[in-house]
């Protein structure tokens, strides 16, 4: 335990040294910023996105961890399109695209965020997959914000339910049948999918942000059944590796 | 090459069952697992592809599945709400449990390897690992300990009591259940967060994880300090290592890098790169039936069967 301990301070004591490193970096950046007018604005835009401490702001945490665009995915530009988002709503308009660029070229000058290089160069690879592609992830930016006030948790990002209603499936008896299985199996999919396919990662996100329905969206209310299980009539077979 | 498409579902997470060669169970969410419901499907390989035996739909995505080890109908699920789900594919109309406890995404699940065992371990975003035995209505054991989510949990297929996780906190623990609460190996095993993990079937020491940073590493957990063999080639995160259970040296790896790798441990060097997907790759699994076989899954909506030339034993 006494490893467990240390091991969890000693990651604790970075993460906050970093968090103030970032905020402290900011109005260092913001002076060396030269360029006048808008690109200066513009710089600056930038330089207080970045500085923005996502990391302790609560409200962004739990949205994050609600939307299940899971941390692991986070080194990516999926996290920079959440974090757009969040901080177009919440804080000031930012156009993710310009800031890309931007964020870019940042990087080939002053290798100040080999981070923002490494999203670009993962979204121009991945450019065959809708998810990832600039030009979606650049349509589906809000460009404007209607800045209400309105605090909304999550983002603005929760688990949205549809109007549109899966039908519940057959009162399908036992079926160990395979073509049975198979048939209930199209029947119910085709209704659902095939339009739906095509939404991407960026469209989803966007429909859940904008509290848009989601077409399709499966609804189903899963209670268990308490039966027991069936039994088992045969025996653990021996493991490769028990042999 | 037998394929399946789990359409309008993204496929997280795949394992052959133990008791037949000829079936698997894939853990699926709708849209990305952003939003939406989860399926399970239960599939059988035949002559003309993969034909779904079962398809069990859930209220939340599910990220990953485990086939019980004492019943051939049995498997756990692991759910978005936090649940994990006992579903028996003879009854159709529900999971027979739904056990929640953990208050976050439920990562993995996983069923002992060893004989005489029968405990699911489930890992979460709520940085806990529980450790259940399935026919009781409560958990028996929950491990704290890392400080980040837990993306993935194994139980040893030699050491009984014996599991190890991987996490976001950056290590890699394993843990004895008939021990204290804590773990009883710590790993610093990479710089970034690690999203999987894997034992050698052939020997008991012998650890293997993979990571955001694109790397994987083989630990003996005696000597954790520094790896054993260090394996590059993925482009980005890796998202799922497996051992091969017919091969000690043998392992393969899925990543966000679209691709599939095969490796040999020993001469730490890759051996084939399977490119079928067109979306990050998600699930893997090695079938102990059919020696070299794997069943891998992807956003992509696509189940593939195959027996790379690397994977099966000389």
């Amino acid at each position: 335990m006494a490893d467990a301990q240390t091991d969890e301070k000693a990651d604790e004591t970075q993460k906050g040294s970093s968090a103030k490193q970032a905020s402290q970096c900011a109005p260092e950046k913001s002076l060396n910023a030269s360029a006048s007018g808008d690109n200066n604005a513009l710089d600056n835009l930038f330089l207080r996105f970045e500085a923005f401490n996502f990391i302790e702001d609560q409200q962004f945490q739990a949205g994050l961890s609600k939307i299940t665009v899971r941390p692991d995915l986070n080194t990516g530009e999926d996290l920079l399109k959440i974090k757009a988002f969040y901080y177009t709503k919440n804080v000031e308009p930012f156009d993710l695209r310009a800031y890309m660029s931007w964020s870019g070229k940042q990087a080939t000058s002053s290798s100040q965020d080999s981070r923002a290089s490494k999203d670009l160069i993962r979204t121009s690879k991945s450019s065959t997959a809708p998810l990832h592609s600039a030009s979606l992830l650049d349509s589906h930016l809000p460009k404007t914000v209607q800045s209400d006030g309105s605090s909304q948790g999550d983002l603005g990002l929760k688990k949205e339910e549809s109007t549109v209603h899966e039908t519940a499936e057959s009162d399908a008896t036992v079926l160990i049948q395979v073509e049975e299985a198979e048939n209930s199996y199209n029947s119910r999919r085709s209704a659902v999918s095939d339009q739906n396919e095509e939404l991407s990662f960026a469209d989803i996100v966007e429909l859940v942000q904008s509290g848009k329905p989601i077409p399709g969206l499966a609804q189903v209310e899963v209670v268990p059944t308490n039966e027991a299980p069936t039994p088992s009539l045969i025996p653990r077979t021996k493991k490769p590796w028990e042999e | 090459m037998p394929s399946f498409q789990t359409s309008g579902r993204h496929g997280y997470s795949v394992q052959f069952s133990p008791f037949f060669p000829h079936r698997l169970a894939c853990a699926s969410c709708q849209y990305y697992g952003i939003a939406g419901g989860g399926t399970l499907f239960v599939l059988d390989v035949a002559q003309d592809g993969l034909r779904p035996v079962q398809v069990f739909d859930f209220s939340d995505g599910l990220f990953d599945v485990t086939w019980a080890e004492n019943n051939e109908n049995i498997l756990v699920a692991a759910g978005g709400d936090g649940s994990i789900q006992v579903w028996d594919v003879l009854q159709p109309k529900g999971p027979l449990k739904i056990l929640k406890e953990h208050s976050k995404e439920v990562n993995a699940v996983n069923w002992s390897q060893t004989r005489n065992e029968n405990l699911v371990v489930s890992s979460s975003w709520d940085n806990l690992i529980k450790v259940w035995d399935v026919s009781q209505s409560q958990s028996i054991r929950t491990h704290v300990g890392h400080s980040h989510i837990v993306y993935d949990v194994v139980w040893s297929p030699q050491l009984p009591g014996t599991f190890a996780s991987a996490s976001g906190d950056r290590t890699v623990r394993v843990w004895d259940i008939r021990g204290g609460d804590s773990c009883a190996v710590l790993i610093q095993a990479h710089s970034e967060e690690i999203l999987s993990c894997d034992w050698c079937k052939y020997d008991k020491n012998q650890l293997f994880s993979g990571s955001v940073d694109g790397l994987i590493r083989g630990w003996d957990i005696r000597s954790p300090r520094l790896p054993f063999c260090e394996l590059r080639g993925h482009e980005y995160a890796i998202r799922r290592v497996r051992a091969n259970p017919f091969l000690g040296t043998s392992l393969a790896t899925t990543s966000y890098d679209f691709t599939v790798r095969t490796w040999d441990t020993s001469q730490q060097r890759m051996l084939e790169t399977i490119q079928h997907h067109t979306e990050f790759v998600y699930g893997l699994d090695f079938n102990i039936h059919v020696p070299g076989q794997i069943a891998d899954c992807a956003w992509d909506g696509v189940i593939q069967v195959y027996q790379p030339q690397s994977c099966v034993p000389p």
